[in-house]
């Protein structure tokens, strides 16, 4: 017995060693005054391709979140919020705004136009920084009438929804759910149609729905509002 | 009473700036006295804004420099005309990014904060008032946990309020040479109820120095399915610094449970993307990225390349310059972006310009919008810096929105 755990240790200790000295995190706090194109003269070759290009905006999420991260040695929390919150107390010549708050660069030219068009390409990204009211902050104060969406076309000075498409509603709302709740933040006119109390009743749920855990961890919140309990 | 928005951040700031003060520690700050004017939409009126941001940190509190403080924040005010009436009655608003305590743990072990801070792990992130602690070179294992209010930011506010709580916690690890594995939980309370509940999933390796595979995965387990999963590589196989890239992401898009949008069929995003960057010389850069966008039907193909580049010839001269393309669902684009910088002595100038011609959707027309703006900076000592940039874009109603940022930047 005693031969089994000094093996082990015999066996377990070099790996220790090696992973103490070996993986220690690199300290960038002597580069930081450095142009990012030098960094790539320590990167290549090291096993750690360089970062902060183009695509850095993409990018960062994985790296900034990894257990490994070492943003701190260059940058401190203003860094993320000027971006995710809108801070501009570092704002460059080349960093835009929307009335007080900053905007990141992919914000481009006509940004309130031209965001229905980046908004569904995955839509988790928006709420990295925007929180539900941002949205509904705009789209309920806006004419109802300007609008062109694929079914909400121009009914008379309305801008219903078209209830001869109803596939083509299903599918829109599925591919970008967020743009519903954008106008309707609390869903009213979804349960018009969707409630299991009133109307016609049609179920909205997915196939595999699994409400267990929903209606146990958050009190039946969302379920109560359409389901008797 | 009326509830005086700007008061809370303020006081924090104070409280927090006392102590330093009293006990002559090393103290540094950043301040940023902003001129804003820009046109509301709704409106269709000119609005400004004064704006005074203030960050600082404090150092070297006791003999040992374990324990620091650092807090950042703003206050704005708008004026001239009507205002808007969600700014109070006052009109001034305030906001509080972070103001934390710091204390360093001995030998590089991490860092412990209590205060308002940003947290980042696998499984999510947000802003606290709270409590974290980060754990590192612990052998090969690492650790974060943090917990604490939760801090909702809005367009004239942040806030947080009883029973609106954010707390997770991520262990990780370099196991095999070149290797990372991180786990990570995350929960989301709203008036005490669980809206959001995730687990994180992250994994890299390195292979032969010459290219690194990762994956990441988050899965959300209110709802028992994954919301989103990124699987890559990377390869740098030149000693010249080239690196290709390859991914695969896919986002099942998953709502808070406090809307009934959590109980709602939503469908895949899945995208493939192909990217290659070349760092040419210090002074070049270029870029170019393929996205082949799958909206679970109905597809998109998203081209950009770009390039920066700076001037050997007239040195402080900078270039950077990218074209994007875009076809399918929902809409097309067509754009390009470019701007330039020239330092000469303790002035800055630059200037840009952005145009896109773009169609919302099959049904819509095209559209063109063009941005141009300029600026320009001057140091007037080392700490001291005035910046002028305006901006005018012509927007798809063919409207022209001017805005500007006029400020006095100090550092002491």
């Amino acid at each position: 017995m005693k031969n089994k755990i000094l093996r082990s240790i015999l066996i377990l200790l070099p790996a220790v060693t090696v992973a103490v000295t070996t993986y220690a995190r690199e300290d960038h706090k002597a580069y930081r005054e450095l142009k990012l194109p030098e960094c790539a003269e320590c990167h290549t070759g090291s096993g750690i391709p360089p970062n902060h290009g183009g695509g850095w905006q993409k990018e960062h999420r994985i790296l900034a979140a990894g257990p490994n991260r070492n943003c701190y040695d260059c940058h401190d929390q203003s860094t993320c919020q000027d971006c995710h919150k809108g801070g501009g107390i570092s704002a460059k010549l080349s960093g835009s705004q929307w009335k007080r708050d900053v905007k990141p660069a992919s914000h481009r030219s006509d940004w309130v136009s031209i965001h229905p068009i980046q908004a569904p390409s995955n839509p988790q990204q928006c709420s990295r920084c925007h929180e539900p009211p941002f949205c509904a902050n705009c789209h309920g104060r806006l004419n109802v009438t300007s609008l062109t969406i694929r079914d909400h076309a121009k009914s008379g000075s309305t801008q219903a929804y078209i209830a001869a498409f109803p596939a083509q509603h299903a599918a829109e709302a599925r591919r970008n759910l967020a743009s519903c709740q954008a106008c309707h933040p609390d869903g009213n006119v979804c349960l018009t149609c969707h409630s299991a109390k009133i109307g016609v009743m049609v179920n909205p749920h997915p196939k595999d729905f699994k409400a267990g855990r929903i209606q146990s961890r958050s009190n039946n919140r969302s379920c109560r509002v359409c389901h008797d309990f | 009473m009326r509830k005086k928005k700007w008061l809370p951040p303020i006081c924090l700031l104070f409280l927090f700036l006392g102590p330093g003060l009293s006990l002559a520690a090393d103290l540094r700050f950043q301040s940023s006295t902003q001129y804003l004017w820009y046109t509301d939409p709704f409106k269709d009126k000119d609005r400004s804004d004064l704006v005074q941001y203030l960050k600082f940190g404090v150092t070297k509190v006791e003999p040992t420099s374990r324990v620091s403080a650092v807090g950042y924040g703003r206050l704005s005010g708008q004026f001239g005309g009507e205002t808007d009436p969600r700014q109070g009655d006052d009109g001034i608003l305030g906001r509080l990014y972070f103001l934390y305590v710091n204390y360093a743990l001995p030998s590089d072990h991490g860092d412990v904060r209590l205060g308002r801070q940003y947290v980042s792990i696998g499984a999510g992130s947000g802003t606290v008032d709270g409590i974290s602690a980060e754990l590192r070179n612990l052998g090969p294992v690492r650790a974060t946990v943090f917990a604490g209010y939760d801090v909702r930011f809005t367009e004239t506010t942040d806030r947080t309020r009883p029973g609106n709580y954010l707390a997770g916690v991520s262990v990780g690890g370099s196991f095999l040479t070149g290797n990372n594995v991180d786990v990570s939980y995350l929960r989301k309370y709203d008036e005490d109820d669980v809206i959001r509940e995730m687990v994180g999933v992250h994994a890299d390796q390195r292979i032969l120095d010459r290219a690194r595979a990762y994956a990441d995965l988050r899965y959300d387990v209110l709802h028992g399915t994954y919301s989103e999963f990124l699987a890559g590589v990377k390869l740098f196989p030149f000693s010249a610094p080239v690196t290709f890239t390859v991914e695969y992401f896919a986002s099942y898009p998953t709502f808070d449970a406090d809307t009934i949008y959590t109980a709602f069929a939503v469908t895949q995003y899945r995208e493939v993307v192909g990217r290659v960057d070349h760092i040419v010389t210090p002074r070049l850069t270029m870029y170019g990225v393929y996205t082949r966008a799958d909206y679970d039907g109905p597809t998109a193909d998203i081209g950009t390349v770009g390039v920066r580049a700076t001037s050997k010839q007239v040195p402080g001269l900078g270039l950077n310059a990218s074209m994007d393309l875009r076809s399918g669902y929902p809409g097309d684009l067509t754009g390009f972006q470019a701007s330039a910088d020239y330092a000469f002595g303790k002035a800055v100038l630059a200037a840009g310009i952005s145009y896109d011609v773009f169609q919302r959707d099959s049904m819509a027309e095209d559209f063109s919008a063009k941005k141009v703006w300029g600026g320009g900076s001057y140091a007037f000592r080392k700490n001291m810096t005035a910046r002028l940039r305006v901006e005018d874009t012509e927007t798809r109603q063919f409207r022209n929105e001017f805005q500007g940022r006029a400020s006095v930047d100090l550092s002491f």
